[in-house]
């Protein structure tokens, strides 16, 4: 099928049913994955429109799985029909690149959702490997953005912003280390981490996370 | 022995106490699986076309039609787990739902949700999606049609609430099932070897666009035909 076509009726398809998440959550979510295969800004305004539409559900952590974890997972499965790599680096290569320019969404997810989306019993939460690409492709606005929005969100219960950053920094020192991408972290990405500190009101998160990002080599190994 | 499960099945068929002996027939129907699987076929669609007016209550469809799916799987599933389940519906439903059209008709035409009731029924997504990428056309364009007219699609008897956010399992959630479903045959580690000479052909993605115009309703347009572009779009870059 054409790609005009198809991202046409997309369209139609997400405007006719778009104020029913509540009962057609798993078409909608399917409709913003399939989208980003062909325009990630479209992608990102149905997402950022049920986003905006159904607040009550990003406060809870029921809601907040569906709504971004959900769409963030199905995102990288419809990608990896297209590209072989490991899902987290679809969702960097993708994804981030448009979602670090949207302070809406950023918002959203960082500042009103339920623990930033990101639950206490997940290494690799999806909100966290969009964060960790903000870092390692260097959108330091987008990496300033999220630290501030974590620093106010008040639904924070089960991961600190602490814990939020230092399994951040774990995941991209896995990423330098298994030799498959290079990337580099440049001086605005560590001054934006070293500024956001401040934010960190544990003395002892706070000094786990100054080490762990004077630690950040300045680029990942390659062979 | 099968003689035995038949003269059986023909005691309790025409009875008029047939409503209350329902489950003894699908044991029969079950048993007979094992020595004449085209018989115990027949045998289940007379009852289904008996018990059709009682298809849109959940727990007929449990008793009826995922007992008989379930029965199967649990044969032949020889890992004894969920992972298995697309290649026991794969080798051994889909060949006798593509010769006998009647049963098609019933399960996706005329029962609660086409068979799909809860998280662990989901026969009939399954057997879409194989049927999809073992390429059979005219059998996807019938059963879509079928599924578009299902008036019993999100009926107000299901309330089966197994998946928190969704409250009703409609026809967008049934398709959207059936696309998770041909993902994981076609992507999954776990499936690769077997389903790997499968493939999504174009006169099947022809068909699949083409199904929806069969659609007239807006909103029910709208909540298919985005599964289905994703299905038909399988592996597409845009």
């Amino acid at each position: 099928m054409n790609t005009d076509v198809t991202i046409k009726s997309l369209c139609d398809s997400f405007e006719q049913i778009k104020n029913f998440w509540e009962t057609k959550s798993s078409v909608l979510t399917l409709c913003i994955a399939e989208m980003m295969k062909y325009d990630a800004e479209i992608s990102l305004d149905m997402w950022c429109y049920l986003l905006k539409n159904n607040k009550k559900d990003i406060k809870t952590r029921e809601g907040s799985e569906l709504i971004i974890k959900g769409v963030l997972e199905k995102t990288e499965e419809v990608l990896a029909t297209i590209d072989d790599r490991d899902e987290e680096f679809l969702i960097g290569e993708y994804v981030v690149p448009y979602l670090a320019k949207r302070v809406d969404i950023l918002e959203l997810i960082y500042k009103k959702s339920f623990c930033a989306g990101s639950h206490q019993y997940e290494y690799m939460g999806e909100t966290t490997v969009c964060f960790v690409f903000m870092i390692l492709k260097g959108y330091s606005d987008a990496v300033r953005n999220v630290m501030y929005f974590l620093s106010k969100n008040t639904r924070m219960k089960e991961v600190s912003i602490g814990n939020f950053l230092t399994n951040s920094l774990e995941i991209i020192e896995r990423i330098f280390n298994n030799n498959e991408v290079y990337y580099e972290i440049g001086d605005d990405i560590k001054n934006a981490l070293l500024d956001s500190l401040a934010y960190i009101k544990n003395k002892s998160e706070r000094a786990e996370c100054s080490i762990a990002i004077m630690s950040l080599p300045n680029h990942s190994i390659t062979e | 022995m099968k003689n035995v499960i038949y003269n059986k099945y023909l005691s309790y068929i025409d009875s008029e106490h047939f409503n209350n002996l329902t489950n003894t027939l699908i044991q029969c129907v079950i048993d007979m699986e094992e020595y004449d699987t085209d018989l115990a076929m027949e045998m289940w669609r007379n009852i289904l076309s008996k018990k059709i007016d009682t298809l849109c209550y959940k727990n007929v469809v449990e008793d009826v039609v995922c007992r008989v799916f379930s029965s199967i799987n649990k044969k032949y599933n020889k890992y004894n787990n969920v992972d298995y389940i697309c290649e026991v519906m794969m080798q051994h439903v889909v060949p006798f739902l593509e010769k006998n059209d009647y049963l098609v008709e019933i399960i996706y035409g005329n029962t609660l949700n086409a068979g799909y009731i809860g998280y662990n029924q989901n026969f009939t997504p399954i057997c879409l999606a194989c049927i999809i990428i073992d390429d059979k056309p005219d059998l996807v364009y019938r059963i879509m049609g079928l599924l578009y007219k299902n008036k019993m699609m999100s009926s107000p008897n299901c309330s089966y609430f197994e998946e928190a956010a969704e409250k009703e399992y409609n026809i967008g959630k049934f398709l959207t099932a059936t696309y998770e479903y041909v993902w994981w045959m076609l992507l999954s580690d776990t499936k690769k070897e077997f389903f790997s000479k499968y493939r999504i052909s174009e006169r099947m993605k022809e068909c699949l666009v083409e199904s929806i115009k069969l659609i007239t309703k807006n909103k029910e347009r709208a909540e298919c035909t985005i599964p289905i572009l994703a299905i038909a779009n399988f592996g597409c870059r845009g």
